[in-house]
């Protein structure tokens, strides 16, 4: 076969398409699919939640450093409490701003790089703001003792803070760590089963597929 | 008379006369992602339905056939995506009912137009999606300026790529493998 008959068959393919009555389009079930916009809507929801959450913890973190500057554990509780708060902020923000982007009347490969670079960062952002808490649950427990060692005057430091912090560092560690064996050769099988619940092997996806398509521009 | 020609005039009657003067891109653009009958029904009415949705936003002064190839294209793609179906490795016997335009094999002339067919459905599912954009325009005979327009690259990079792809779509053919 040559390339002069595969133009021959889509002509063939052309007219018998034409000639089919039963391919009817009806605009009337529109309403039963929903648009891009309306498809990402409950990601934009999910974001601006993650948003007004950023913002409470933000607000949480500030009032926690200046309420406290003398005690240095609630101090430190604040600062990082508010990094984390800016963090998600951003993280929702660039989601935010790739969905705004999104426009189905965009040349082919540039809509798809940017529903690549959404997808993207909306993993990203997933693991900015979910990792985070292998160490920020101990946020709460740890203010409490301050403010318990501040009453009582006993400035000793639990053993057990300093057993929660390792704990938090290995889980992190151990999570990052997981998320690079998933991403070597030989392991797609695991991967593709942990794909919905691990972002690690969303993210290689989605990475891969812009990778794809920035390369289909540069080619 | 007045309410008559008013009613021709409505955006909704101009999307359906341009809709029924271009179907065929619809058509093919869902036959080009999709292999099963109910999913190239479901592909082609979505398509429809996002043209019309962005029908507000075209600007008449630009060709209709430009504007419905990247929002059809679009939605195909993106379908593929999020339909997680590259391409399905289904042999094409046990597809063969379901693709659109075949007919009745009665073994006559329609045979050979159903072998060339199945050959290039066999060349489409080999591509990458944005490479079977690029083909479906190259054997829509659209002109370089438009195909660069639609994808978004310059009118240089749609001639390397087609270039590109005709030659990878000769070693396919010539693959004894194929088909």
């Amino acid at each position: 076969m040559e390339l002069d008959e595969l133009k021959q068959a889509w002509q063939t393919l052309d007219k018998r398409i034409q000639q089919q009555n039963a391919l009817q389009l009806n605009l009337f079930r529109e309403q039963k699919i929903g648009s891009i916009k309306n498809r990402l809507r409950p990601l934009f929801w999910g974001q601006v939640l993650q948003m007004i959450f950023g913002i409470a913890t933000v607000v949480a973190g500030v009032w926690l450093w200046r309420n406290f500057p003398t005690n240095t554990a609630i101090l430190i509780c604040g600062i990082v409490v508010q990094v984390y708060g800016i963090a998600t902020i951003i993280a929702s923000d660039v989601v935010l701003v790739g969905i705004a982007r999104i426009d189905r009347r965009l040349p082919v490969l540039e809509l798809q790089q940017r529903l690549a670079k959404l997808r993207r960062d909306y993993l990203i952002g997933g693991a900015v703001v979910g990792l985070p808490w292998w160490l920020l649950w101990m946020v709460p427990p740890v203010i409490i003792m301050s403010l318990h060692a501040q009453h009582t005057g006993n400035t000793t430091v639990p053993l057990a803070v300093f057993g929660w912090a390792a704990f938090g560092v290995l889980g992190l560690l151990a999570t990052l760590g997981f998320y690079r064996w998933l991403r070597r050769p030989g392991r797609d099988a695991l991967a593709k089963r942990l794909d919905d619940s691990a972002a690690g092997s969303s993210l290689r996806k989605a990475q891969a597929e812009l990778d794809g398509l920035k390369a289909f521009s540069e080619d | 008379m007045i309410a008559t020609a008013d009613a021709m005039d409505s955006p909704q009657s101009r999307f359906a006369a341009l809709l029924e003067q271009h179907r065929g891109i619809v058509f093919k653009v869902a036959a080009t992602y999709c292999r099963h009958r109910d999913d190239r029904q479901d592909l082609a009415q979505e398509i429809a339905a996002q043209l019309w949705r962005a029908f507000p936003g075209y600007d008449p002064a630009r060709p209709f056939s430009t504007w419905m190839y990247r929002i059809a294209l679009n939605v195909a793609i993106s379908h593929v995506r999020s339909s997680g179906s590259r391409i399905p490795a289904v042999p094409l016997d046990e597809e063969h009912d379901s693709h659109p335009g075949f007919a009745v094999d009665d073994g006559t002339a329609q045979h050979e137009a159903d072998q060339q067919l199945r050959a290039l459905y066999a060349v489409i599912d080999r591509q990458s999606p944005m490479d079977r954009a690029l083909l479906l325009l190259w054997l829509e005979d659209r002109s370089q300026r438009e195909i660069a327009e639609v994808i978004g690259i310059s009118e240089s990079n749609v001639a390397t790529k087609l270039n590109r792809l005709k030659q990878r779509i000769r070693e396919q053919i010539a693959d004894p493998a194929f088909g």
